[in-house]
């Protein structure tokens, strides 16, 4: 579940501050996203939460997420930055890593971006604080199937346990 | 519940040091028979929720361990610092070891490079204790106790191992109340026993043992109480345990009979850290055997997509047996055998199931899977190795400056031999499903720590004797897995259970006949 509205996120408020910002010089004629991704034109904080949400919809890109989960993938990888100093330099450097303009990239060209990554201790921060969102979140649980914590509706004993009429063949 | 508390200074108590399936079921036990028992546990009492992460992350035994060798760097171990132990974790598969298992070295002969030597007890020595293990844990299937019920995820391992001709198929047997018992529900088929089973339907230390010995009125639980170091007389004998209270407090209480049961890791680790010098190598390592021989079991995960819908999660998490393999044939490449045991994962858990480091389009493709996945565990025995063992890390140090455990674990070539083929085999399972995609990996995260305090005939081969009494010190005790000889296809809990119960008898005489 989202860590907190995401309308009240101090995230989406530099994220919009980077898209006004943006959207000031796409009026001069230039794309906001390739201002978005040389990150000149954007506040540094702005940019680097514009970097950490695409890393995280890299990782996991399910269709039936929308932008609020990548925003609280991005301050779950926030908070722990924030409570463990240890995490900031491998954040930041993990960053630094990425190439100039890897928002912009498309799907592929971000996931070859983040493959010399894995393993690495921004890596495991950025998947392990997207995972811990995404996985909770009800949209994923709802696309997945998947009721979440049983004992609320008492568990499954009262309900049929065994739907297998999809499957073919003997069973004996 | 009891108040009853005993003085630090009484030395007529038994101290247990964990309270979990060997140390919860010992307090039980002995003071149903009429000892004083104090027992410290390091955990607080575990808070259940239907939430593996949060729950494990909460309740898992966190301190940094040293490490060499094939285990998953970022967390090689799991176990649990909590009331009740790792009870809070298990599954509930309550099998019996076999015969051969109790005679590893003369069944399996000498293979190179294991430290093989057969148990100093036989199947039969342990068949009553293990009859009154099942009576007590409720065990399914047996007793007259129905069998959990099937789900889609144990049927469709039934099915499809019945497909590839294996005959030994079942439910299992588990520790999980399918009816009411000793005062406990039957089960709700919630999912989630691995995260602690929130009413109390499996059986665990917490829910059943440590309740039994505080309504004895002769057994003090003492939490947040990590012990540091077992002490001794000039004879030798043990006189107490030192240890850090909630606040980090040293205290010390004086014992008669010292019984350690902190874990196939945490358990070596306190003899050596209670070196002295009379035992400069460590307490009851004399012979260098302190932590040797460490075994794991082999772990092996499979998991399939199927062309239906599975909702694995459903049901209890580890019912469905394939037994067949359980036996003995080297016909197959390898000594020892192996079971396949249906396992249900919860979402949170799912994408580091499939690839810790998982990420991208393929990726998602598999999580969005989830609905039609089928999942099963391998569980196989592994072979002791004497340079597989528990140390005393160089550098690494715990929130009390204690040294933590180094834990050095390499499988050995039969181990390998064993998984592969569990592995294989298992995918084809699968296969006769109409599955669409297998994985078949073995796990690096180990849950069972066994051998490293070992029983064993000879003082010169092990720690302790048929009793799990140590060879140099008459009053102390190893109580837990880590007195096994070898481990087997069978889970260890029940094995623990009833070593537990057979020592409490033991200890019991020894004191009531002044022997001890």
């Amino acid at each position: 579940m989202p860590a907190s509205d995401p309308n009240f996120s101090p995230y989406r408020r530099r994220l919009l501050a980077g898209a006004v910002t943006a959207g000031l010089l796409a009026s001069h004629g230039l794309p906001a996203r390739v201002f978005a991704a040389t990150g000149a034109p954007l506040a540094a904080d702005a940019l680097r939460a514009a970097q950490l949400h695409a890393v995280c919809r890299t990782l996991f890109p399910h269709a039936f997420l929308g932008d609020a989960t990548w925003l609280a993938c991005v301050e779950k990888i926030e908070a722990r930055v924030k409570a463990d100093p240890a995490a900031a330099a491998p954040v930041a450097e993990g960053l630094a890593a990425l190439p100039a303009g890897f928002a912009n990239l498309d799907q592929a060209g971000r996931e070859a971006a983040l493959a010399p990554l894995v393993g690495s201790p921004f890596f495991k921060i950025a998947r392990q604080s997207a995972a811990s969102v995404v996985y909770y979140a009800p949209e994923t649980w709802q696309a997945l199937h998947y009721p979440g914590p049983s004992a609320p509706f008492g568990g499954y004993v009262d309900r049929p346990l065994v739907e297998l009429d999809w499957l073919e063949g003997p069973r004996a | 519940m009891s108040t009853k508390t005993f003085a630090r200074d009484d030395d007529s108590v038994v101290v247990v040091i964990g309270s979990g399936a060997g140390g919860g079921t010992l307090s039980a036990e002995l003071t149903r028979l009429g000892a004083s028992v104090v027992c410290l546990e390091a955990g607080q009492p575990a808070i259940y929720e239907q939430n593996l992460p949060a729950f494990y992350a909460r309740t898992r035994w966190s301190d940094p361990r040293g490490f060499d060798g094939d285990l998953y760097p970022d967390l090689p171990v799991l176990i649990a610092k909590a009331v009740g132990g790792t009870t809070n974790f298990w599954g509930g598969v309550s099998l019996r070891r076999q015969a051969h298992e109790m005679r590893s070295r003369t069944t399996y002969g000498a293979l190179p490079g294991t430290s093989l030597v057969d148990w100093p007890i036989t199947l039969e020595d342990l068949e009553p204790w293990y009859a009154q293990a099942e009576q007590r844990l409720g065990v399914s299937g047996l007793n007259g106790k129905p069998d959990i019920p099937d789900h889609n995820n144990s049927e469709l391992l039934k099915i499809g191992a019945r497909r590839r001709g294996y005959k030994k198929v079942s439910n299992g047997h588990l520790a999980i109340n399918t009816v009411p018992h000793d005062g406990r529900p039957a089960c709700r088929q919630m999912g989630f026993c691995t995260s602690g089973c929130v009413i109390g339907a499996k059986w665990s230390s917490t829910h059943a043992e440590i309740p039994r010995a505080l309504a004895t009125g002769r057994f003090e639980l003492r939490q947040q109480c990590h012990a540091t170091k077992i002490e001794h007389d000039a004879a030798g004998r043990v006189t107490g345990v030192v240890y850090l209270d909630a606040e980090g407090r040293e205290q010390r209480q004086r014992a008669r009979v010292v019984c350690v049961a902190a874990n196939g890791i945490e358990t070596p680790r306190l003899l050596l850290l209670s070196a002295s010098g009379r035992f400069p190598q460590g307490l009851a390592n004399g012979a260098d055997q302190v932590g040797r021989h460490y075994m794991t079991d082999l772990v092996g995960r499979l998991i399939a997509v199927l062309p239906g819908e599975v909702h694995n999660y459903r049901g209890s998490t580890n019912s469905g047996l394939v037994a067949d393999d359980m036996a003995h044939d080297p016909a197959r490449g390898f000594s020892g055998g192996f079971l396949y045991v249906a396992r249900g994962i919860q979402v949170p858990s799912w994408p580091n199931e499939i690839d810790p480091a998982g990420f991208g389009t393929e990726f998602a493709k598999l999580m969005e899977a989830y609905p039609n996945a089928v999942s099963a565990a391998v569980l196989g025995e592994d072979m002791p190795v004497a340079d597989n063992r528990i140390t005393l890390d160089g550098a690494l140090r715990d929130a009390h400056g204690l040294p933590v455990a180094h834990v050095t674990k390499r499988y050995h070539a039969n181990d390998l031999a064993l998984m592969d083929y569990a592995l294989k085999n298992g995918v084809e399972i699968f296969k006769s499903l109409g599955a669409t995609f297998t994985l078949a990996k073995q796990s690096r995260t180990v849950i069972h720590n066994l051998g490293t305090c070992r029983m064993s005939a000879d003082p010169a081969d092990g720690v302790c004797d048929r009793f799990g009494r140590t060879h140099e010190v008459p009053n102390l005790f190893i109580s837990d897995g880590s007195q096994f000889t070898s481990s087997a296809a069978a889970p260890p809990t029940l094995t623990i259970v009833t070593l537990a119960l057979r020592q409490a008898a033991h200890i019991a005489e020894q004191l009531r006949t002044n022997a001890i």
